[in-house]
């Protein structure tokens, strides 16, 4: 065993072994419950079952990630779901849904209910809002909360999400360049469900609208891929006002990478909503922020462009 | 017949007036500038609206001005400018910002832009453009929420 040698004061005072670190990877099934985790030479080290509502099947509560990702307190068994301690034993809540009930629908009537009451096709993220099939917290305009009308996350969304994820995770692209949110610049790259590349061949075209000179930068994407952005430094750090309008244009979600967290913006029949993929949720004054955004994105009907003329 | 044809044609025209509601910008004449009234919103180091309410319009400022974004972000202010249409999106690409007088915009914020010479919030700080000449020199069309 490896030992170290502690110093105080430039001198030598004590030796100790140097403790051992082994490195897990814990793997997460589609609600982001972890359910193996594997050491580097990928074997299995241990599996967790859990029951609908999330309890252990081996009924042992463990510190750390457990159902859905939220951390479990193995000393009473309860989940912390960010906004609310749920009892996965119980299927219910410990206090009541800071989220109202939706004086329309009738939605969320129930304010101490998990995911709806199906937790195999809704998970409750951060204890305010079920995200239809997917392990993430999705944002609506208070006017369009819909909870269950909300059109499931495909499966095809979903792998991009994770690939959204990874750089966020990584700040690395799938082809190597490196994500850097904390800078000015804004950075472009496109993600697809196998991977994420930068340099989207980007373009100028000159046009004149009402008489003066106007170069645009645009770019392509391929069939089905999403365009994804960073927010840096000086620069809101959730979608912003432009971020609805990638997703109208390429009817793609659009992703948004800042410095500690990564969105999607898509759109539903209701109107846009935001998921929050990965990273730190934001706290309550975030929430409203986009909440309002999606307002804002809904109600702009925005076209443009027509008193302008190719070349310059 | 001929009064079917007189409500085709009301109905036809009707249609084709509500498809283009009208805008505070409507007053505002094509290379004359323009004042405007309304919240100002900095959405980064380079992009920035004008709100009015159910309406907005993009401004066209250097980086300069963005450097001074905390004494102007979510104040009222007046904007004096030219307002220009944007370019619309190209085909079969995807565009999410153009340059115009050299100055970089976003033309997925709002329906038009403003290139502006002057903002001045209620009260408060003002920015002139660096080409800017005296203010009394810049006859204004008005337009406010």
């Amino acid at each position: 065993m490896p030992i170290q040698l502690i110093q105080s004061a430039g001198q030598g005072v004590a030796k100790l072994p140097e403790p051992t670190l082994a490195v897990v990877y814990l793997h997460t099934d589609a609600l982001g419950s972890p359910v193996a985790e594997t050491d580097e030479s990928g074997g299995v080290l241990k599996r967790t079952r859990y029951e609908p509502y999330g309890a252990p099947t081996d009924g042992l509560y463990v510190n750390g990630p457990g159902f859905t990702g939220h951390v479990t307190d193995a000393a009473t068994g309860l989940t912390y779901m960010q906004q609310r301690y749920y009892d996965p034993l119980a299927g219910r809540f410990l206090s009541l849904d800071p989220v109202g009930v939706d004086g329309g629908s009738g939605g969320n009537f129930n304010r101490d209910w998990y995911a709806n009451n199906n937790p195999y096709r809704f998970t409750d993220p951060d204890g305010r809002r079920a995200c239809p099939t997917g392990s993430h917290i999705c944002f609506e305009a208070p006017s369009t909360k819909s909870g269950p009308k909300q059109p499931a996350i495909s499966e095809r969304q979903e792998q991009k999400n994770s690939q959204v994820a990874k750089i966020q995770r990584t700040g690395r692209l799938g082809d190597g360049t490196r994500i850097t949110p904390s800078t000015k610049e804004e950075q472009s790259f496109s993600v697809s469900p196998s991977g994420s590349k930068a340099g989207i061949d980007e373009k100028h075209t000159c046009m004149r609208c009402d008489g003066k000179r106007t170069h645009v930068m645009s770019f392509s994407l391929p069939e089905g891929d999403s365009p994804g952005h960073t927010h840096g430094e000086g620069v809101e750090q959730r979608p912003g006002r432009d971020d609805a309008s990638r997703t109208s244009a390429t009817g793609q979600t659009a992703y948004v990478i800042t410095k500690t967290a990564a969105f999607g913006v898509d759109s539903t029949p209701d109107g846009y909503r935001v998921m929050f993929i990965s990273g730190t949720p934001p706290d309550p004054a975030g929430v409203r922020a986009i909440e309002s955004r999606i307002e804002t994105w809904n109600s702009f009907k925005g076209t443009g462009g027509s008193a302008c003329s190719p070349g310059c | 017949m001929f009064a079917w044809l007189l409500i085709s044609a009301g109905l036809v025209s009707g249609s084709a007036c509500a498809a283009v509601p009208p805008s505070i910008l409507d007053k505002c004449e094509k290379n004359e500038p323009c004042k405007l009234e309304g919240l100002l919103a900095i959405e980064s180091l380079w992009q920035a609206s004008l709100d009015f309410g159910d309406e907005c319009v993009a401004l066209a400022v250097p980086r300069d001005f963005f450097d001074r974004r905390t004494e102007f972000d979510g104040k009222r202010a007046v904007v004096i400018g030219d307002v220009a249409s944007q370019p619309p999106n190209i085909k079969g690409r995807f565009s999410y910002s153009y340059e115009i007088d050299g100055i970089r915009v976003n033309n997925n914020l709002c329906n038009k832009v403003i290139i502006v010479r002057k903002i001045e919030v209620t009260d408060g700080p003002s920015w002139i453009a660096g080409s800017m000449g005296s203010e009394s020199l810049i006859p204004v069309a008005t337009g406010s929420p």
